[in-house]
């Protein structure tokens, strides 16, 4: 028997549903709680997931879905979507590290070759007059106190 | 006599001028970035009104308010990222509009029908604030849970072709609203330990990650994904016919936005949805939307900016600040020494009359911005893909960090954007959890309020008589929907 995707999901959505139960389960209780408790909407929302997960996995079980569904374009896709992720995620990391007007910098700049962008010396230029407006609107204009890392002098 | 006297002294006051047009565009730009609410820029401009007359100040937060509302709607529309709350049901005929090369004629809808909706909100507010601060009066903590539950029942219309994958939407957008601080005991839920999580995750976060975030990664992860596109690059005003066919939808949106305006606590987003649900319901071509209908973009545009005038009705009449930035605009209004409520119109009508006039201007001006601004802004994201995701990403990460100077919010976004994609490939609508997150802390604090009251007696909900009405028409909507969605025999053009 072949899962569809619809199966996957609605399974998935039962798992998640006892998970969210057992962590509403462990929610300490109060001397000042009420008669529902800090756990009683969270257990009507897990027993509701855990239906819905139910009948959506039914439903798609009913359709016998003959036909596959259509194509999304296979992992080859879902490698570049994991690849813009991972940048964001490294630019998470470096953030605090090298600075806002740095990190920034090389995020628009990553993004943009990773995007297909030659790399050329325009590359450079562009993000850092990018990080340049970012910065100066951010820190300068609204004055949001954005990470400066290891050039906090100079910042 | 005294009160026109007083108007048209406002409206020749340059100063006061100044402040509606700098309170305007200060609010677009805040409006449209991802991260700055109405709220936050309003907050971000306060400080520098101390120094100001009483008029001018107030004004120029009120102008900001009114910009940033309409603000937010123009990143909805053009990269699927609403800038506000509110702004999040445009994006679903909006963008679409966008993606169809039709970017400029649904930033033309969307500025006229917010004029609409601003003007026609400031004319209620005039003429109605008194009776309608009655309404804001008879809601009680069951009334309130019930107008969350009404603003829910949105989500059968809002499940495309699955009502179970809108149904399991909704209901994650209700556990994420679970997450943080229990409302009435005050444990914490779901935080694994982590302090940032004490506070909740705010609903911006979600709705950037899965809009903004999930569309950048679905757009670099599309074969041949920066092949170029021929978009209309102009903006496009509404024509006559057009007008015609607008009208409905921002009637629609006119009439549900006082209603949800005048409601402390309702604001724009139950608005704009239900605005959007019912332009559907009534329009003559139902099955546009969701694919671009101009329709769909009228009636939450209109819906959303009649709530920046009515949202003050409860402010100037009782003192109640509705909405966050109602709390910014009372807070105006007391460093001036003044006090919101019956007494202000007695004590500085001049006051009143000249904050009534800078509303009027605001709108006016709102125009006149926008049409500077539109076509540049679309210029702006017709430019090549790379560099268009580089820096709408940039912008997303630098706005969401300004909310709270806070790298776990970012973190935050990452998270919500693979969820985002996760559900576009698995076909799941967004909408329906953002409607989650948004209304979950109001409908669960309020329920469990009202069970307080009763002492556990839920017949508190049907004897409410607001109460009563609401869940009546919660109960009605849905099963309206979903005998349209599901159950009606489908016409054969619907069907091809």
């Amino acid at each position: 028997m072949r899962l569809s995707r619809d199966d996957v999901l609605g399974l998935g959505m039962i798992v998640l549903a006892a998970a969210y139960w057992a962590a509403a389960d462990r929610i300490p209780v109060s001397l000042l709680s009420d008669a529902v408790g800090a756990d009683g909407v969270p257990k009507v929302l897990a027993v509701a997931l855990g239906v819905c997960g139910g009948l959506l996995v039914a439903t798609s079980r009913l359709k016998q879905q003959a036909t596959e569904e259509a194509s999304t374009g296979g992992a080859r896709t879902h490698l570049r979507a994991s690849g813009l992720l991972a940048g964001l995620a490294v630019y998470l990391l470096l953030l605090p590290v090298l600075g806002y007007p740095v990190a920034i910098a090389l995020l628009i700049a990553g993004v943009a070759i990773y995007g297909g962008t030659a790399v050329k010396p325009a590359v450079a230029g562009i993000a850092v007059a990018g990080s340049a407006v970012f910065w100066t609107f951010f820190v300068k204009v609204l004055g949001v106190g954005l990470p400066s890392g290891i050039w906090a002098v100079g910042f | 006599m005294e009160a026109t006297l007083s108007a048209l002294a406002t409206l020749t006051n340059g100063w006061v001028m100044l402040a509606a047009l700098g309170g305007v565009i200060w609010g677009i730009f805040g409006g449209a970035l991802p991260g700055i609410s109405p709220s936050i820029a309003m907050a971000l401009l306060l400080p520098f009104t101390y120094g100001m007359d009483p008029t001018v100040a107030l004004v120029m937060l009120a102008s900001v308010y009114v910009g940033a509302e309409y603000g937010g709607s123009i990143p909805a529309i053009l990269i699927r990222t609403p800038g506000t709350n509110s702004a999040a049901a445009t994006t679903i005929d909006g963008f679409e509009m966008a993606r169809q090369g039709r970017a400029g004629e649904a930033l033309g809808i969307s500025l006229m029908s917010g004029l609409v909706g601003g003007l026609f909100g400031l004319v209620v507010l005039v003429l109605a604030t008194e009776p309608l601060a009655r309404v804001a009066l008879a809601f009680t903590p069951p009334a309130y849970c019930a107008l969350g539950i009404l603003g829910l029942s949105v989500i059968a219309s809002l499940s495309g072709r699955s009502l179970v994958k809108g149904l399991i939407a909704g209901i994650l957008g209700l556990m994420v609203a679970t997450v943080g601080t229990d409302p009435v005991s005050g444990v914490s839920r779901f935080t694994m330990g982590v302090p940032d999580l004490l506070s909740g995750i705010r609903p911006i976060l979600i709705m950037v990650g899965l809009f903004a975030v999930a569309e950048m990664l679905e757009q670099i992860s599309k074969p041949a994904w920066d092949r170029a596109e021929r978009r209309d690059t102009r903006l496009k005003l509404p024509n006559l016919p057009m007008w015609r066919r607008l009208w409905k939808p921002q009637a629609i949106g006119c009439a549900i936005g006082t209603f949800e305006g005048v409601t402390p606590g309702a604001g724009g987003t139950i608005a704009a949805f239900m605005a959007y649900n019912e332009a559907r319901r009534w329009s003559a071509k139902p099955d546009e939307f969701g694919r671009g209908s101009v329709e769909g973009v009228a009636a939450p545009e209109a819906a959303n900016n009649v709530v920046t005038a009515t949202a003050l009705v409860p402010l100037l009449s009782l003192g109640i600040p509705g909405s966050n930035s109602a709390a910014i605009l009372l807070g105006g209004f007391l460093i001036h020494g003044l006090i919101p409520g019956p007494m202000l119109f007695v004590k500085a009508p001049d006051v009143i009359y000249g904050l009534y006039v800078g509303l009027f201007a605001a709108n006016i001006l709102m125009v006149l911005v926008g049409l500077v601004i539109l076509t540049p802004c679309i210029w702006l994201v017709n430019r090549p893909k790379p560099w268009l995701i580089a820096f709408i990403l940039a912008l997303v990460m630098s706005g969401v960090y300004a909310i709270d100077n806070s790298v776990f919010d970012l973190g935050i976004v990452l998270a919500a954007g693979v969820v985002g994609y996760v559900m576009r490939r698995c076909g799941m609508p967004m909408l329906p959890m953002v409607l989650g997150g948004v209304l979950g802390f109001l409908v669960e604090s309020n329920y469990r309020r009202s069970l307080v009251i009763s002492r556990g007696d839920h017949s508190i909900f049907i004897e409410d008589p607001v109460s009563l009405g609401l869940l009546l028409a919660a109960l009605a909507l849905t099963a309206y929907s979903v005998w349209r969605e599901y159950l009606r025999p489908q016409s054969k053009e619907a069907i091809a």
